[in-house]
């Protein structure tokens, strides 16, 4: 595409031409001629610039949290000498570009590109663009190079004063006398990560789908927390959701409880245990894309320790469910509320 | 600190570029001597340098400021200049291209002052090309070249830093690359700039040689030299610079002037004269550049014997011309006009060359003479300098129409135009009537002695003196049997004159050369040139070439520039190179390498067919490899179809294993075989590969 600068040149050209061959004044050819190649030479070099490198990613997956920045690392490497190159990526409207005013033939230079992270999810990034001017910026190519990256972006969270009583967080962290390792608590629906030794294959058979096993340490105390994925739900509502289910877990787990993050969102019923970083990186993952709330209870009702009140995050909720405590956005009807900012507080007292 | 400071500003991009600034300022200011220097702008030239610098000056220290006071006076500047304009142009509106070019000049110098931005800087740059145009507009001679040379780098190097701040202004610079690091170092950029200048040059050449020249010149505004306040200083009588009027009438040759462009010519005066350029005409056709007219032989010259003159009058430019008195057939059959501008380059004698038949001339005067030959003389002499313009109705008949004519010749056309003097001596006659005997129209007459002419004698410029006395055209024709222009063309018009077919003299200069660059035909003082009109009735006077080695007036009108820029190079180099005789050493020197040329042609065409080869494997290395990529993705999405999908983590091996535990199809190991071959190998994809990746792509395709 030819710049602001390429277009007056060309039309100056055009011009000239017009004016030289009107005039027979024959330094003005040798001007057109002069600016033609400036015209050729800008679009040949730009061309060539942007086929000049290739590029990779650094990292294929990339975290960041809401409102913050995404830090993508690159790695150009120059297949022929080039100037002035703009490599740029995005997610969406979200991007960053970096520039780089020369590189040489077989010279590999780590860049990295910030862009403001986009939205609580998992985006893929399918491209990075090349955008060469060339050496008189009178054309400007642009090249996607297709590669194979993700950005995480994680929910924002709060440190909570205090979790809701009944999730766990009243039990002691020190495990109870006499019971040590895994015990089998139940079975469940296979979910993406789970070893291959935990599958029952037996009820696998006769459920025709995988089954594994579950286990649970009962030594120590698990808060379980399940977030309502109803497809129903607007999408920015269901990011507050999130965002106070991830200030709960990280408050409990700084409790020293063990959480599990349930939901049934598009791709079936998930449930994550683990440390805080598998935690956040499941609630960045999650959609709202799946069943209304009651479905999900009924589908996760195996999944969730047993004999523990699991916290019921939902945008959407009336109410307090019956062995569950909900939570509700603010305004609801809901014994505890969570505001836009992922902060969870007691509304009143059911 | 304070250097530190500098070298930081001169790093940064955007407003703060002081390096784009200094390369931007350099092609204004060149732009504007190179305008400046083509027209008589005196000290405006120093001037409007010296503003452009302290503008560039002010807009550099107070860039980051809102400059209010500065915007007022530079919109009261434009106003100021622009009112200046129109009233240069009410008061000599055939004259506009100077106060114009005044104008603009202001205007870029008035808009040096603010320039905050980097746009601003190339709105700076792109003005300066219009004023460059402006100045190859107005050249006419090669010192344009001096000035576009240092432009072009200049502008090359402004484009380089230009690009540089607007792609660190557009993103963020690299990580490894700390801010202060400038995209374009100071040291580079120059010869960056060569380099690229190279380029263009190679590449402009081409292009300018390949541009076609279409006929041009359908202005109606003609340009032509102020009008001159002096008085009248000749009143038709004609004075040639080169040859003042001596008392005894004797001439002594002069290589600076050409000796027919007075009242008479001396055919005894000998010497070949010099290759300055007196005069540079921009014309759309080739044509002999008429001067003057002799009706008179006398033995040993020609002169004009009628030298009353008609007075053409105009307050306005043109002044409309009336044709002489023997030119009877006025503009009939003359539908085309023809428009020369001329530049005189040497001091020329009072007579305005141009293609007869004249019927507008621009020039500094408000009167010109007609002779009765129709030729223009000037009320002074034609100095350095000065332009005119001429718009001329010329004339091509067909030779079928000049077979057709007849001898049916007005009286007072026999009486002046077959005069000879008594110095014609017999066996003359006798020659002219041999020649003639079997040509029974005027027309095949003067075919007749201008083919005897062609091949019986050689064109000499280095013979002596005249020997014997008598008759020069009997010297000529029985003696010499060589000569100058001037005997062939006196020789012609005594034996046209001996079998009775009107014919008369007429000086001027030959078309010319054109000069690739400025376009223009440039008329030597060697072109001057002396040629025969001969009367044919119903058509006029219609020249004829009688000198050997000179063009056909009949092929002349021919385009003025060549139709591609490389046929002027070719044209102009060879012309020049003609004129050259280089010594022997040189010669010696030169004819190995003459003969090498073939040699170093072929090894040229060899080289460059070697790197196209090169080029063309790398850039099919590459394609087969993106191929190969292409299939390969088109088999991970038809097996995403059958329901096989690549995990993220999954390398291309262990997914080919695990499709071939659900579908074991051979193609599927051996595509993702090519294509880590393509991806991970050293030698990469060849297209033997791509092939093989499209065709097995293919089978799985018909299999699915």
């Amino acid at each position: 595409m030819p710049t602001s600068e390429g277009t007056a040149s060309a039309f100056l050209a055009g011009f000239f031409f017009l004016l030289a061959t009107n005039l027979m004044a024959g330094w003005l050819f040798f001007l057109v001629a002069f600016l033609v190649a400036l015209l050729a030479v800008g679009l040949a070099s730009a061309a060539a610039g942007a086929r000049a490198v290739r590029v990779t990613l650094a990292a294929s997956k990339v975290r960041t949290v809401e409102g913050g920045e995404v830090a993508l690392p690159v790695i150009l490497e120059g297949v022929a000498g080039a100037r002035f190159l703009r490599i740029g990526a995005g997610v969406g409207e979200r991007r960053g570009e970096v520039f780089v005013g020369r590189i040489r033939r077989g010279q590999r230079q780590p860049l990295m590109l910030r862009f403001p992270a986009p939205a609580r999810g998992a985006h893929a990034l399918e491209r990075v663009e090349i955008i060469s001017p060339g050496l008189v910026g009178l054309f400007r190519v642009r090249r996607s190079v297709p590669v194979r990256g993700e950005v995480l972006v994680r929910p924002r969270f709060q440190r909570l004063a205090a979790l809701p009583a009944g999730s766990g967080a009243e039990e002691e962290g020190v495990p109870a006398g006499g019971r040590r390792g895994e015990e089998l608590v139940g079975t469940r629906e296979y979910l993406p990560g789970d070893p291959a030794r935990h599958i029952h294959w037996r009820s696998s058979r006769r459920h025709r789908r995988l089954i594994v096993k579950e286990f649970d340490d009962p030594s120590t105390p698990v808060a379980a927390i399940v977030i309502d994925a109803d497809a129903a739900q607007h999408r920015e509502a269901f990011d507050r959701a999130v965002r106070g289910a991830a200030s709960l877990a990280h408050t409990a787990i700084e409790g020293g409880l063990d959480v599990a993050v349930a939901a049934v969102d598009g791709r079936g019923p998930m449930m994550t245990r683990g440390n805080w970083d598998q935690i956040w990186d499941a609630l960045a993952g999650l959609r709202a894309d799946g069943p209304p709330l009651p479905e999900a209870m009924a589908r996760l009702g195996a999944l969730l320790p047993p004999g523990r009140m699991p916290l019921i995050v939902t945008a959407g909720a009336r109410g307090a469910g019956r062995g569950a405590i909900v939570i509700g956005p603010e305004g609801a009807e809901t014994p505890w509320e969570f505001d836009a900012e992922g902060g969870v507080r007691r509304r009143w007292r059911g | 600190m304070a250097r530190l400071s500098l070298r930081r500003r001169l790093a940064s991009g955007g407003e703060g570029s002081a390096a784009l600034r200094v390369w931007t300022y350099l092609c204004v200011l060149t732009s504007v001597f190179a305008i400046t220097a083509h027209e008589d702008f005196g000290a405006l030239r120093y001037t409007m340098a010296g503003l452009v610098t302290t503008g560039f000056l002010l807009s550099w220290v107070r860039r980051r400021r809102r400059n209010l006071w500065i915007k007022v006076v530079l919109s009261v500047g434009c106003l100021w200049a622009a009112w200046n304009f129109l009233r240069a142009l009410s008061a000599d509106p055939f004259h506009t291209s100077i106060p114009l070019t005044v104008f603009l000049l202001w205007l870029q110098t008035l808009h040096s002052y603010d320039l905050p931005r980097r746009r601003d800087l190339l709105f700076s740059l792109l003005t300066s090309v219009v004023l460059m145009a402006v100045a190859a507009a107005f050249s006419v001679d090669a010192t344009y070249g001096a000035f576009f040379a240092p432009y072009a780098l200049a502008a090359c190097v402004a484009l380089l830093y230009n690009t540089a701040d607007a792609g660190r202004e557009a993103a963020q610079p690299a990580a490894a690359q700390p801010l202060t690091t400038p995209a374009l170092r100071g040291a580079e950029a120059l010869p960056t700039g060569a380099a690229l200048l190279g380029m263009l040059a190679l590449t402009g050449g081409v292009v300018f040689l390949l541009t076609p020249r279409l006929p041009g010149l359908f202005i109606t505004t003609l340009p032509f030299t102020p009008t001159i306040p002096f008085g009248e200083r000749f009143s038709g009588s004609i004075v040639n610079p080169a040859y003042p009027q001596t008392s005894n009438g004797e001439s002594v040759f002069n290589p600076n002037g050409y000796f027919g462009f007075g009242p008479s010519v001396d055919l005894r005066v000998r010497g070949r004269l010099n290759d300055a350029v007196v005069m540079r005409v921009r014309t759309t056709e080739r044509r002999n550049w008429r001067g003057l007219v002799f009706d008179t032989y006398t033995g040993t010259g020609w002169r004009i014997d009628d030298h009353r003159v008609r007075q053409h009058t105009s307050a306005v430019p043109p002044i409309a011309l009336v044709h002489g008195r023997d030119d009877v057939y006025a503009y009939r059959d003359r539908e085309r006009r023809l428009v020369q501008t001329f530049y005189i380059q040497r001091d020329q004698p009072n007579v305005a060359f141009a293609v007869p038949r004249v019927e507008h001339i621009y020039l500094p005067g408000d009167h010109v003479y007609v002779d009765r030959y129709s030729s223009v003389r000037l009320p002074f002499t034609l100095d350095r300098g000065m332009i005119y313009t001429v718009v001329s109705r010329p004339l091509d008949p067909s030779p079928l129409r000049l077979q057709a004519a007849g001898a049916a010749y007005p009286r007072f056309i026999l009486e002046r135009y077959l005069q000879l003097p008594p110095s014609v001596t017999p066996r003359t006659s006798a020659l002219a009537r041999r020649i003639t005997a079997d040509a029974p129209t005027p027309y095949t007459r003067v075919q007749a002695v201008n083919r005897y002419l062609w091949g019986q004698y050689a064109y000499d410029l280095s013979i002596g003196p005249q020997r014997t006395r008598g008759d020069a055209v009997d010297y000529f024709l029985f003696e010499e049997r060589r000569g100058y222009c001037e005997q062939f063309a006196s020789a012609m018009i005594v034996l046209l004159r001996s079998v009775g077919v009107p014919a008369r003299l007429a000086t001027g200069y030959t078309p010319g050369t054109v000069h690739p660059l400025t376009g223009l035909l440039e008329i030597r003082n060697s072109d001057a040139h002396a040629w025969v009109e001969v009367f044919f009735p119903g058509t006029g006077w219609v020249e004829f070439e009688p000198t050997p080695s000179f063009p056909d007036p009949a092929a002349l009108g021919g385009p003025g520039v060549p139709r591609w820029g490389w046929q002027g190079v070719t044209e102009y180099l060879s012309a020049r190179l003609g004129t050259v005789t280089p010594p022997r050493w040189l010669m010696g020197a030169l004819l190995p390498l003459a003969r090498a040329v073939p040699w170093m042609l072929g090894a040229g065409v060899l080289t460059g067919l070697l790197l196209l080869g090169r080029l063309a494997r790398r850039t099919g290395r590459e394609g087969a490899e993106a191929q190969v990529l292409a299939a390969y993705r088109g088999m991970v999405r038809m097996l995403a179809r059958r329901g096989l999908r690549r995990r993220i983590a999954e390398t291309p091996r262990e997914f080919a294993s695990r499709t071939a535990r659900a579908w074991n199809r051979p193609e599927v190991g051996e595509l993702t075989e090519i294509a880590e071959r393509a991806l991970f190998s050293a030698t990469g994809a060849t297209s033997v590969d791509s092939s093989l990746a499209a065709g097995l792509l293919r089978k799985l395709r018909k299999v699915h």
